[in-house]
């Protein structure tokens, strides 16, 4: 009983034991016995208590780690610990009982591989079908994976069973239900049962009342369970950074002809998002936090640009429907596998399953190339329109290819600056692209297997990129190899998002798990649970505090970065997800996805509705608005599905996806 | 290998297996021909576990295609990662492939059926293969049309929406302002006078809609195909029809094809051949499962057409030797079509045969003697009239058999049912009836309150003897008696309700 209790109180006694048996470890690798025999003595420590703690320690080596599966007990009795363990749960009071069903299915994997790993696979596979079926339908998709698993050398290489035997199942439980089962198991000496609770189950108990239903499930679903209760303690400076001092000249002269009263109301009011972030945010970080390039003048144009662009801003509300529309690809027979619209609306890409980029203009502006060498040596290189004279006409055309990956391209970004464009392959590799010259400039090899994703930062310089290789990794354009290297995902990393003060990034994976990283330090800030399916888009609030993520389970989820809470459950699509974004204004969230249908979300309403005083620290205080009028509208096509939807400067809902054939 | 993948993507819970059998054979062909029972198990089933975990892995690679389907190229690429040889062999070339089946004594075995091909044939043939157009995301230029001028926009939101859709790409306006479905009418007006425009173009019934943006392939394509459907080459133009209805490039052509209908309708009036024709072009774009015929202002204008040839007082009709009535058949089977397909409740109001039977039936005791006034009359001048009334009385006719026909069935039926309860006999046209009789049975009251035999006998009046030529043993079959007695329940009521069918009935 000793180390359950342990468990909950400080970490401090465990690690103070494994620091011990690491030593001992040492000892006995570099045949210094007498030490080792003496230091044994010393802290009372046996033979036997070294073995399996420290077999359990060296993660790395897994045929080590599975060794921990070792046991003699009788096969035929793990079915009578299951039942045994589950009557008791029901015969507890309501109030205990949804959160005591919470270790059924930890317990049920453990003792599966525990038969599966002693050989005893007929009776194994007895255990999963009598008890697989009424374990959670989220679990479902991994049991599927764990079902195949019937022999003790299919165990190695088997990213799930690394991943359920190297980490522990975090639970979160209230210390009421948390005094029930320990009694109850001091009470019926069940080994295998405590071994499993003790090694792979890690029992966060928490003061308070207990969760109910709806706030258990809101919650559950990932790979290893919740996220652990300190996860989301990290301060993180959500605000956006100051703006640079830029003389926005007064604007009226190019849209005279509009109207002449109409532009001097707005200006009078100005605009609220624009002035705060003038101010000094205290959630801001320093603007010098990480080093950002340096604006140019053309950058500063382009600022002054959107900032008139956000003035004629709509609006958007439940009394004012954005207008879509949709650009449908045609004639894409290789499949098409991702859409994107740059920052300023001007340029759509799309990647192809055919290793192809293409790049098409929205506006009338074709897309030139650059001149020659010859050519740009006659040019005035110190004339005003230098940019505009070193295209070359002759080049222009509505669309322009990109060729170069030898594999599906999965992702493509393109830079604020629309110099650049980045895009990441199932080859393993990153290419950097120049919108200028139409050519590949880099390719950053760096990640292992597919890579799924790919994105600029806001500010440019930076791009980061994730995959299959389970980590993120974070790079500048001139340097070849990654700046920080995010791992702590359990499964693929399918998708990744730049925070707008490009600070942090969040990434999302078939973990079933949401988190966000530091960027200066490299460490997760936060970790958000509650997805039920691999996660492939997210999207940052345009004020940087609020989190929208979606994917395979087909709901989006809603979560606040300040307190890592989940604000809201957005259900109703009936296919997975791949397309989100917060109109400018961020009053409402639209989405997309694989049922051909484009919805519109009410933010607004789930933070008027948000209830800012709760305590994070009482999950069961905690609650979810899941109010189904909180969709305002859904556009469906006729059979094209939804791989992009995008808000222009003055929020017209762009959308796009390839006609189905 | 390919096929046990297949199998488990049917059937998660069946895991694909191989057999100690199939490892021996797999061996024997690369050489190994001493192979112990012991290491065939073990073998198999280590390698059934690895390609179960090869499928389970090629379903990511499905995921981040954004596909729903599990392809052949997902589970190349998971072998590929586990650094195993792709399957060769088994991508879907041609969608039009299918997997085909056979049972051999060992089991199912399933392959993809491919035809033998003449390599001599294909570098003899001088057909070019067709051009599988070009990546594009240019929409339907006319629905971005009507898009602009139809709202009223907010200052500086217009500029932004003709920034869209005005150039280069034309996209396709999903919604407005958070509305797919009302648009106003000013924006339909908007949209026909686009047409207008283009109608000046189309002077004669060979022009074309001029327009720069299409590009000169598709230019081509409408000519050759208006000109197709408007030539007299018989074989050209099912061709033609042929290619409407399968194409599925021609999605920017929509528009251009609807006008070529709205306005082809209306300067051949006269010509019911060619308006046929048109017609044939209507169904051929309605059943092209590519093309989407929004409601507004697609459908609206070739409901429009429709609703021309099934209504006007063509002047043709004059020429006895046109069948213009073969014409409105088909022009109202088409609208039925389209009504379906719409879902509108009008086309279930249309189609009612409640109305029918409400409508058509009391008005018949007016009616008919007129109608039979009119084929009484022999005089000469009446001779056009008098076919036509033939026809109207032929209609009708057709209807009431069918109502009499249908009510004696019910009467077996009931009878029958009041000994074994047994379901009711399907009508002859069982997609329209069945599920209408039912209904009927249930909600509509007998309109005349009258038994068969009073229907029959009034209907009798009206027709006379040709009613019963029609149905021979109808005396026989009922027992009148019985009947009097039994009040019906129902009054099986028909298919005027669709024109089409009681008209088919007769032309056809």
């Amino acid at each position: 009983m000793n180390s359950l209790q342990s468990q909950s109180s400080p970490k401090s006694d465990v690690s103070d034991k494994q620091t011990l048996l690491a030593v001992l470890q040492f000892l006995k690798k570099n045949n210094l016995k007498c030490t080792e025999e003496l230091l044994k003595k010393e802290a009372g420590v046996t033979d036997d208590d070294v073995k399996p703690q420290s077999a359990g320690q060296s993660e790395s080596d897994v045929a080590n780690a599975l060794a921990a599966y070792k046991s003699s007990d009788d096969p035929t009795r793990y079915t009578d610990y299951y039942t045994d363990l589950k009557t008791f749960i029901e015969s507890c009071l309501d109030v205990h009982k949804v959160e005591l069903y919470l270790i059924l299915y930890p317990v049920f994997v453990h003792m599966y591989l525990e038969l599966v790993y002693n050989q005893h696979e007929r009776h194994a596979m007895e255990f999963f079908h009598k008890f697989s079926g009424e374990q959670e339908y989220y679990y479902q998709d991994d049991l599927r994976q764990l079902s195949s698993v019937t022999k003790r050398e299919h165990m190695r290489g088997n990213q799930l069973m690394d991943n359920f035997k190297a980490s522990r199942f975090i639970i979160k439980m209230s210390r009421d239900s948390y005094n029930h089962l320990k009694r109850y198991l001091q009470e019926n000496q069940m080994k295998p049962l405590l071994t499993i609770i003790q090694e792979h189950l890690f029992i966060d108990v928490f003061d308070g009342v207990p969760r109910n239903k709806q706030q258990i499930t809101a919650t559950g679903g990932g790979l290893l369970g919740e996220a652990e209760r300190d996860a989301n303690k990290a301060k993180v400076f959500y605000g956006l950074l100051k703006e640079p001092d830029i003389n926005i000249p007064v604007d009226d002269d190019d849209e005279a002809p509009e109207g002449e009263d109409k532009p001097k109301k707005k200006k009078a009011k100005k605009d609220p998002l624009l002035m705060r972030k003038s101010k000094n945010d205290p959630h801001a970080p320093q603007s010098n936090r990480i080093p950002l390039p340096e604006l140019k003048d053309q950058d500063k144009l382009e600022k002054i640009n959107s900032f008139r662009e956000a003035i004629k801003r709509v609006r958007i509300g439940p009394d004012q429907m954005p207008t879509v529309c949709f650009y449908s690809i045609t004639n894409a027979h290789q499949g098409v596998t991702t859409v994107n619209v740059c920052e300023d609306s001007s340029l759509m890409s799309a990647g192809f399953a055919d290793s192809t980029i293409r790049v098409f203009t929205l506006t009338p502006n074709k897309l030139r190339g650059m001149k020659s060498g010859d050519d740009l040596e006659i040019i005035d290189k110190d004339s005003d329109d230098v940019l505009e004279r070193m295209m070359d006409d002759r080049s222009s055309s509505e669309v322009k290819s990109l060729v170069g990956h030898s594999g599906p391209v999965y992702a493509t970004d393109i830079s604020h600056d629309k110099k650049f464009l980045i895009s990441s392959s199932e080859d393993g590799c990153v290419r950097l692209w120049s919108l200028q010259t139409w050519s590949n400039l880099v390719c950053y090899k760096g990640h292992q297997y597919p890579v799924w994703d790919a994105k600029f930062s806001p500010h440019g310089h930076y791009f980061v990129s994730c995959g299959h290789d389970r980590t993120a990794r974070l790079w500048s354009t001139d340097h070849y190899q990654p700046l920080r290297i995010y791992a702590g995902h359990l499964s693929d990393v399918d998708c990744v998002e730049f925070h707008p003060n490009s600070n942090y990034i969040v990434t999302g994976s078939s973990d079933r798990v949401v988190r966000m990283w530091d960027n200066q330090s490299g460490n997760c800030v936060r970790t958000f649970t509650g997805h039920k399916g691999p996660i492939h888009k997210m999207c940052f609030s345009p004020d940087g505090r609020f989190i929208a993520t979606g994917g395979v389970d087909k709901t989006i989820l809603l979560w606040d970065i300040a307190s890592g809470n989940m604000l809201a459950q957005l259900k109703g699509h009936t296919q997975a997800v791949y397309s989100l974004m917060f109109s400018r204004e961020g009053s409402v969230l639209s989405s997309g996805g694989l049922d051909s249908c484009v919805k519109i979300w009410d933010v607004n309403r789930v933070l008027q509705e948000y209830d800012t005083d709760s305590d994070a620290t009482i999950p069961s205080s905690l609650q979810v608005n899941d109010n189904a009028n909180l969709l305002l509208g859904s556009f469906p096509t006729k059979q094209t599905s939804v791989l992009c939807v995008h808000f222009t400067r003055k929020n017209l809902l762009l959308a796009s996806g390839p006609v189905a054939i | 290998m390919a096929d046990k993948e297949e199998r488990k993507v049917v059937d998660e819970k069946r895991f694909a297996i191989f057999s100690k059998d199939t490892i021996r054979l797999i061996a024997d062909s690369v050489g190994i021909t001493e192979i112990t029972d012991q290491a065939a198990t073990l073998l198999g089933e280590d390698a059934s576990y690895r390609l179960r975990e090869a499928t389970q892995n090629s379903s990511q690679y499905m995921k981040h295609a954004k596909r729903k389907k599990l392809m052949t190229d997902d589970f190349n690429k998971a072998l590929r990662k586990s650094d195993v040889q792709p399957v060769y062999g088994h991508r879907p070339v041609d969608p039009e492939q299918v997997w085909t089946y056979q049972q051999t004594k060992d089991g199912q075995i399933m392959f993809l059926d491919e035809a033998d091909i003449n390599l001599e044939d294909i570098a003899l043939d001088n057909n070019i293969p067709s051009n599988p157009g070009t990546v594009s995301i240019k929409g339907t230029p006319l629905s971005c049309i009507y898009g602009i001028g139809s709202f009223k926009l907010n200052y500086g939101f217009n500029n932004e929406k003709k920034r869209y859709s005005d150039y280069g790409n034309n996209a396709h306006w999903l919604a407005v302002e958070g509305s797919s479905k009302s648009q106003t009418s000013q924006g339909v007006s908007s949209a026909l006078s686009t047409f207008k425009k283009y109608n000046m173009l189309i002077s004669s019934m060979l022009g074309k809609p001029v327009e720069k943006k299409l590009s000169a392939e598709m230019q081509t394509y409408f000519d050759r195909i208006t000109n197709s459907i408007l030539g007299k080459d018989e074989e050209l133009m099912k061709l033609a029809f042929t290619d409407l209805r399968t194409n599925a490039q021609i999605i920017p052509l929509l528009p251009y094809f609807v006008s070529f209908i709205s306005n082809g309708v209306k300067t051949v009036s006269h010509d019911l051949k060619q308006l046929t024709k048109l017609l044939h072009t209507v169904r051929a774009l309605l059943n092209n499962t590519s093309l989407y015929l929004e409601p507004q202002p697609y459908l609206n204008l070739l409901v429009q057409s429709l609703m021309y040839c099934l209504l006007e007082p063509l002047t043709a009709s004059i020429d006895l030797k046109n069948d213009h009535w073969f014409l409105r058949d088909y022009a109202a089977r088409l609208l039925a079509q389209i009504l379906f397909h719409y879902g509108a409740v009008i086309g279930i109001t249309m189609l009612d045969q409640k109305h029918i039977q409400e409508i058509l039936i009391p008005h018949l005791p007016v009616y008919m003697p007129y109608l039979n006034s009119i084929i009484d009359d022999t005089s000469r001048a009446n001779a056009v009239t008098k076919s036509d009334a033939h026809k109207v009385y032929g209609a009708v006719l057709y209807c009431v058999e069918y109502l009499l026909k249908s009510q004696i069935k019910e009467f077996e039926d009931e009878i029958s049912k009041e000994k074994e309860s047994s379901v009711l006999a399907t009508p002859s046209d069982p997609e329209v009836n069945k599920s209408e009789q039912k209904v009927n049975s249930q909600t509509l009251p007998n309109p005349f309150g009258t038994s068969v035999t009073k229907f029959y006998s009034e209907m009798y009046d009206y027709f006379g003897d040709s009613l019963t030529l029609q149905l021979p043993n109808l005396a026989e079959t009922i027992d009148f008696k019985k009947s009097v007695f039994k009040p019906s329940k129902k009054d099986e009521l028909i298919s005027l309700a669709d024109p089409e069918a009681a008209k088919t009935g007769r032309n056809y």
